[in-house]
């Protein structure tokens, strides 16, 4: 009898369920979801992007006819006006641009130099703390795993004020941004910017209120040596979250 | 299984001995395969190297009854395993053997045979439940490597800055920028998120990269989704200044300043300078 239960057992037993706690496994789907997610965001941005037989992304643009007198004007994109350009010289008249015309800018006739209004240096700043908080969060899961508690709550501290650091960068870079006119609905490229990095912020924020959380059950006493899962899938979110902001950083800004 | 016919000779408990632990061990791989074993064999590979895999029992075999478990070795190599000691140390990585063997260590780790169905090995091999998260335990080995890894992010970094500012090539830059970004993503997931640790079983019973199971596919979506269609959309704008085709967007005529004094209508423009030159 024994021998034919074991036979059952054998057929059934590995597919029972997978080999992991149920926890990790749904931050694993979750996460493989957020790449699609993300996936979208980047995609139809890349997409914009490529397509546009144009990409305007300045607000504020210098224009050399091509024989190098200097023309500067200032181009919003919500205008429907012309640009209007004053030439350096003197007594020379006004120009103005049309909005298609300066898609066409790159023929030879004149130039335009784009000036970024994002702020490269604070972003790469930016970049560096969440990289840095990513490291402080594997140090916190390291730490309890050998049994450090006070280890713990020293890393996880640093990570969360870490993450607010960056999400408070970040919101000073978007009132800069929308004092300086560049609004969401100043351009594709503005829109595209302020739904992804936003996207972005937003998990941020929710992960530092997700390791505040965690942070309060380490005081409770919650995790030991053997049972920390829930500061690895915390940390698990995080990094996610880090990878995401390494990929944004680079196509939003950098390209 | 004893009241199964045996074959060959029925080796002395002594002559190979497993332990407890590595009983149990084999017991839970046996019950979990799916193939049919029923027996773990101990087996020499064409390079004399020794280990464990789950077989089914053959009729040359010599049987080492280990209580539920039924060890076997084919009847030419018995000999060689006389004095054998099997045992499992989890924190040693699995299944160790022990003994005096020709030409080989007197200790044995079990590497073996990793082409072969139904091995039994490696840490991965454990069929516990916690599968996969003994990876991070060893939480001192890791702290080195975890600042290795930040560094080389932060590094990554300064030369994606450098790339983004120095480079003029936009083709060149924006390659150089994503296989940068792609670098450091993988770093983070690799050993931040621990994927590296992941042990790359080739055991069956294992739990085999279940991650990778997970990740794999919407990383290759996520790549279909932004890398194919960019050719066929870029064809209207930046693909042609990016690959030095000539771009769809309509050229202006050569020649003086294509901008519109005050007072000329935006609109027609374009059309009045084509008008002009068709004139000419």
């Amino acid at each position: 009898m024994s021998h034919a239960a074991a036979v059952h057992e054998t057929k059934v037993e590995p597919n029972e369920g997978p080999p992991i706690t149920p926890g990790k496994l749904a931050m694993w789907l979750f996460l493989a979801t957020e790449i699609m997610f993300f996936t979208g965001l980047i995609g139809s941005y890349v997409v914009l992007r490529i397509g546009s037989k144009k990409w305007v992304t300045p607000y504020t643009v210098e224009v050399r006819k091509t024989n190098g007198d200097k023309v500067e004007g200032e181009s919003r994109d919500d205008s429907k006006d012309p640009l209007v350009l004053t030439s350096q010289i003197e007594g020379e008249p006004e120009i103005r641009v049309p909005r298609a015309e300066i898609a066409k800018a790159a023929d030879g006739s004149f130039e335009i130099e784009h000036r970024d209004p994002l702020n490269i240096p604070l972003t790469a700043a930016n970049t560096f703390f969440l990289i840095c908080s990513s490291v402080t969060m594997v140090m916190a899961l390291a730490a309890i795993q050998r049994g450090d508690r006070a280890g713990l709550h020293k890393f996880l501290w640093a990570t969360i004020l870490i993450g607010a650091l960056f999400v408070s960068i970040q919101v000073y870079e978007y009132r800069k941004l929308i004092h300086e006119g560049f609004v969401p609905a100043a351009s594709i490229f503005a829109s595209c910017f302020y739904v992804m990095t936003g996207c972005h912020g937003a998990h941020v924020s929710g992960g530092v209120i997700y390791l505040t959380g965690i942070q309060i059950a380490a005081y409770r006493g919650k995790f030991s040596k053997t049972e920390n899962t829930t500061v690895e899938l915390a940390g698990l979110y995080w990094h996610f979250v880090d990878l995401v902001w390494i990929i944004l950083f680079t196509v939003v800004y950098l390209i | 299984m004893s009241d199964m016919p045996q074959a060959g000779t029925t080796g002395s408990d002594d002559w190979l001995v497993l332990t407890a632990e590595a009983r149990t061990k084999a017991a839970e791989f046996l019950k979990a395969d799916q193939q049919g074993c029923d027996v773990v064999r101990i087996k020499f590979d064409e390079h004399g190297k020794i280990g464990l895999v789950l077989d089914r029992r053959a009729p040359d075999d010599r049987i080492f009854a280990q209580g539920s478990v039924t060890v076997v070795v084919s009847g030419a190599s018995a000999d060689a395993v006389k004095g054998l000691k099997v045992d499992f140390k989890p924190d040693q990585g699995g299944f160790s053997l022990e003994g005096t063997f020709p030409g080989q260590d007197p200790k044995v780790g079990l590497a073996a045979f990793e082409k072969e169905k139904g091995a039994v090995a490696a840490p991965a091999a454990a069929p516990a439940a916690h599968a996969g998260e003994h990876d991070a335990h060893a939480g001192p080995d890791h702290t080195k490597e975890y600042l290795q890894v930040f560094g080389a992010l932060i590094v990554l970094t300064a030369i994606e800055l450098a790339v983004a500012y120095v480079i003029q090539n936009k083709a060149v830059m924006i390659l150089g920028l994503v296989v940068l970004a792609l670098v450091k993503a993988a770093l983070v997931g690799l050993f931040f998120m621990h994927l590296k640790y992941e042990h790359a079983s080739w055991v069956p019973t294992s739990r085999i990269k279940w991650k990778y199971i997970i990740l794999v596919p919407p990383v290759i979506l996520a790549c279909v989704l932004v890398f194919l269609l960019m050719p066929d959309v870029g064809n209207t704008g930046m693909y042609g200044v990016l690959f030095g085709e000539p771009s769809t967007v309509n050229q202006s005529p050569a020649g003086g300043v294509d901008v519109i004094r005050e007072g000329e209508g935006g609109g027609e423009h374009k059309g009045g300078a084509e008008h002009k030159e068709e004139h000419k």
